[in-house]
């Protein structure tokens, strides 16, 4: 914000002793407070980074409001009162003795800065920031120490410094938040992909788990059925009763066998291998078959060799 | 799970995310060199050249462009973490920076 008036004012930028009615010192005074304005704030940022608070928009909108304030205030002031501060150039291109001893504030508030900065530095903008304020302090220091005039080498190369200096900060800024953001995007489908394995999985077992012990709840229904039938007919047949419910018991500890083969899956059971007749396997299945084809009186008989 | 607690505690903004060693090498290295160059230059800064009209409506057009965005970016950071500090720091951007 307030480079915009340093430009206006700088003499042979846009008029010969340029713009806003400049005095010959006002825009020498413009450059004190540019170069006040980051190291005050990174001393500010160094104390107050860890003060969490909601922020909103409105916060940073009378930030902004603030700073165009202020901004304006003291270019009015040093364009106005010019006569009223001591003078800091003697022509358009010489300094006198008070730029240099003002300049030396700005240079001594960005070296505190700098070590501000140095002591609390733990994220990647502070090491950015490190090599914007060492830009600033070296040029304050050429300001300060060496430069007498505008347009000396220091000069030309102080500038060309803090433009690179300030380049390159933004540009690795940029760079180093969209790296952050991409990064974040894909922790994000990691994690949902995650999710919906987890969900498939689930949906998995549970479909297996279903198929598997409906088998032996259909032996458990139909046995539990004819053995009713049995025990209701006018002379009860106690023997064909007491087979139904034979299978209904078993078919429970099959079920239950079952379960117990799910668990082991993931480990919770210790395993017990077994020899599987296949043949007693299938008259099982023909068995459960034949309930309800008995009570339909009719049989299924199958042959094993 | 401890892994989604990391991921509830990751703030994601270049003013909590921790430099690698490299990046802190680089930055260091870029400071000590503008500084170094600086010293150099410091015995014949006085030497008086040509003026050049041209110079600052250039340099410093640039400059008010790249300290606009760098106070943007430094805004939409302060939102994200809820800093304070950072506010200010970006409205020192936005005031001057060099």
């Amino acid at each position: 914000m307030i480079v915009l008036p340093h430009l206006l004012t700088f003499p042979g930028a846009f008029a010969p002793f340029g713009l806003l009615g400049a005095g010959l010192s006002t825009t020498a005074w413009l450059f004190v407070f540019w170069h006040l304005g980051l190291p005050i704030s990174v001393i500010g940022y160094a104390y107050l980074i860890d003060e969490r608070r909601a922020l909103t928009r409105s916060a940073i909108y009378s930030t902004v409001t603030l700073v165009i304030g202020l901004a304006c205030l003291l270019t009015w002031i040093v364009a106005k009162h010019d006569d009223a501060l001591p003078a800091l150039f003697v022509d358009q291109i010489g300094f006198t003795v008070w730029a240099n001893r003002v300049t030396s504030m700005d240079f001594i508030i960005s070296v505190a800065a700098l070590m501000a900065l140095w002591l609390r530095r733990r994220s990647v903008l502070d090491q950015w920031l490190i090599v914007s304020v060492s830009a600033l302090v070296a040029e304050l220091a050429s300001t300060t120490f060496v430069i007498t005039s505008r347009f000396s080498l220091g000069f030309y190369t102080q500038r060309i410094f803090s433009l690179a200096a300030s380049t390159i900060v933004l540009s690795a800024l940029l760079a180093e938040a969209t790296v952050l953001y991409a990064r974040l995007g894909n922790a994000i489908g990691r994690l949902r992909r995650e999710q919906e394995t987890k969900i498939t999985s689930a949906q998995a077992i549970t479909a297996a788990i279903a198929h598997e012990i409906k088998q032996p709840l259909t032996r458990i229904t139909a046995g539990g059925y004819a053995a009713q039938r049995f025990l209701k007919r006018v002379s009860p047949q106690l023997d064909k009763a007491q087979a139904a419910l034979d299978g209904v018991v078993k078919a429970g500890h099959s079920t239950s066998a079952v379960i117990d083969g799910f668990r082991s899956i993931f480990g919770k059971v210790d395993e017990e291998q077994q020899l599987v007749d296949m043949n007693e396997l299938i008259t099982e299945v023909v068995d459960s078959l034949n309930i309800p084809l008995k009570l339909a009186r009719r049989a299924a008989r199958c042959r094993s060799r | 799970m401890t892994e989604h607690k990391v991921f509830d505690n990751f703030e994601p903004s270049i003013a909590t995310t921790t430099p690698t060693a490299r990046q802190r090498r680089l930055t260091l290295v870029i400071a000590a060199i503008v500084l170094i160059a600086t010293a150099i230059i410091a015995p014949f800064g006085a030497v008086q050249l040509r003026r050049i009209d041209g110079f600052i409506p250039a340099t410093e057009s640039v400059i008010i462009i790249i300290d606009f965005f760098t106070a943007v970016l430094l805004f939409s950071q302060s939102r994200i973490v809820g800093s304070v500090g950072l506010l200010l720091l970006a409205g020192g951007y936005l005031f001057s920076a060099h």
